[in-house]
């Protein structure tokens, strides 16, 4: 049975493993916002601006914000899949961690927690370049700050998840790319990162419900009700329950593959 | 006279693993015992089990069957508990390249419960003890492998284990680093810890250990302090054994 006195152990180790991380962190902050500011202010100038005169909607801009949240997650937690296979093949770092004073576990979850906390202060610099760049289109005051602030968490560590998901997946470095073509980018692409559930529901019915499966949905749903209102997108509360599984099913998938390939005690 | 109990028992240790549709065994039923204050050496040659051996008594791989035990209770029981009293120094030094040497060793002692100034003064005196202070602020990934040899084995004293468990220390090492590692493991045994050292220089072997187990393919195949071997086996040095040791396993096999 664990008692309380072992709980304050490990979160005495789990916290100074999780400064170490925001310390590495914390030197590379700068380098991140920067290329992460890249890419947002150049998709909301496409797809805010420049695409409406094409004929997209005129509130499309305020869409991707919605949609650039997640995206950032992603593709923020994606290279540690790279790191991570790379070290397990290599120097094993990890093995060092695997002996710690805590139970295996945890070092995986702290790993998660890792990459969603990094996610968590990333997406924090959305909200104001997106009212930079899309100006009187983003209304700050119709944000359920309460909501975005619940959604990106959880969020955040769905897709701190999601990456060690895909690392125990993976068996080599070569495969990493046909994970992403084969997984990451459908996942993505199909996940209402540029359209809403209802818009594809009214128009493929049928696609709507195979996207029910995607767990990208939720947390673009989610966002988009926090940021634009309920009206137009799947019940916030829904995307919160459906995120919630998701990180619960992907969790248990990782733990049971990864105790397997790495034989941690 | 009371007999003197053993700090860490393993009971036939065995693991299996599967590698490319095969199972390989790299122990089979190994039993042995540590004691407080001593020096005990695992040879044996390339692929014998000594790092996996190693490896199941950091708990870092459960073994397939056995009991490893610590002053008579299975470490099983709490393996986190038994993890505060192991430091493990691994073959390959896997610091984290991001951190400073500095940073390594005191995230060290944090993630074993030393409050920080406690842990940065650790480290200080580890880093003085181990020649590293010039490194302090550097990253790993510009030091030879001596230095991250020498940096690793301060890490893994950090939290001033009881036992500790040397993969390999000194490969690639220059001959006087070596034996200023040599006498840095005489004093952490002399100050009573047990140190367990795996080694593929019989030499080493020979200099430290009070006392020393050949692996071979996974078993024990003899265990004795380096002074019985030689006469055992009449050989004026524990490298004559050990070669005699193979060369009757080689004509056996």
């Amino acid at each position: 049975m664990i008692t309380m006195n072992a709980i304050k152990n490990y979160a005495i180790t789990f916290k100074a493993l999780l400064y170490a991380d925001l310390i590495v962190f914390k030197k590379e902050i700068l380098n991140k916002i920067i290329d992460n500011a890249i890419v947002v202010v150049i998709n909301l100038l496409v797809m805010g601006f420049i695409l409406q005169r094409f004929g997209l909607q005129s509130n499309f801009g305020l869409m991707m914000v919605g949609g650039l949240i997640p995206m950032t997650l992603l593709f923020y937690a994606y290279p540690f899949v790279f790191t991570t296979v790379g070290d397990i093949e290599g120097p094993r770092t990890i093995s060092y961690y695997l002996t710690l004073p805590i139970p295996s576990g945890l070092i995986l979850l702290k790993n998660a927690c890792s990459i969603a906390l990094q996610g968590f202060m990333l997406i924090a610099t959305i909200i104001p370049l997106a009212k930079l760049v899309l100006g009187s289109q983003l209304d700050l005051t119709a944000i359920s700050w309460g909501w975005l602030l619940i959604m990106s968490a959880l969020s955040s560590f769905f897709f701190g998840v999601f990456s060690l998901w895909v690392i125990s997946m993976i068996k080599n470095m070569s495969m990493l790319s046909s994970v992403f073509s084969r997984f990451i980018f459908p996942l993505w692409m199909l996940g209402g990162f540029q359209f809403s559930w209802q818009s594809i529901h009214l128009t493929y019915p049928w696609f709507s419900y195979i996207a029910l499966l995607n767990p990208f949905i939720y947390t673009t749903e989610g966002i988009r009700a926090s940021i634009i209102g309920q009206e137009e997108f799947l019940p916030f509360w829904s995307c919160v329950v459906a995120i919630i599984f998701f990180t619960v099913c992907f969790w248990c998938i990782t733990y049971k593959r990864l105790k397997k390939r790495l034989d941690f005690v | 006279m009371l007999e003197k109990k053993p700090l860490l028992s393993l009971r036939n240790i065995s693991k299996a693993y599967k590698a490319q549709h095969e199972t390989i065994q790299a122990l089979k039923n190994v039993s042995m015992d540590l004691y407080e204050g001593e020096i005990v050496s695992l040879l044996g040659i390339n692929g014998a089990g000594k790092s996996t051996l190693s490896a199941i008594i950091a708990t870092l791989y459960p073994p397939s069957t056995g009991e490893l035990c610590m002053d008579g209770v299975s470490v099983y029981k709490n393996v986190p508990n038994y993890r505060m009293h192991i430091g493990l120094c691994p073959q390959h030094p896997n610091l984290n390249a991001e951190l400073t040497l500095e940073q390594n060793l005191v995230f060290s002692g944090m993630a074993y419960r030393m409050p920080q100034a406690q842990a940065q003064q650790r480290a200080k005196e580890l880093m003085h003890a181990f020649e590293l202070t010039r490194y302090a602020q550097q990253t790993a990934n510009i030091l030879s492998g001596g230095f991250k040899q020498r940096f690793s084995l301060a890490r893994s004293l950090m939290h001033n284990p009881s036992i500790i468990i040397l993969d390999e220390p000194t490969v690639g090492l220059d001959p006087h680093v070596r034996h200023e590692l040599w006498e840095y493991v005489k004093k952490l045994r002399d100050n009573g810890k047990t140190i367990l050292l795996t080694t593929h220089y019989l030499e080493e072997a020979e200099e430290l250990s009070d006392r020393v187990y050949v692996l071979d393919k996974g078993i024990i195949k003899i265990e004795g302090t380096p002074e019985t071997l030689k006469a055992d086996f009449n050989k004026g040095s524990l490298q004559s054994v050990f070669l005699e040791l193979i060369k009757n396993n080689e004509e056996i096999v």
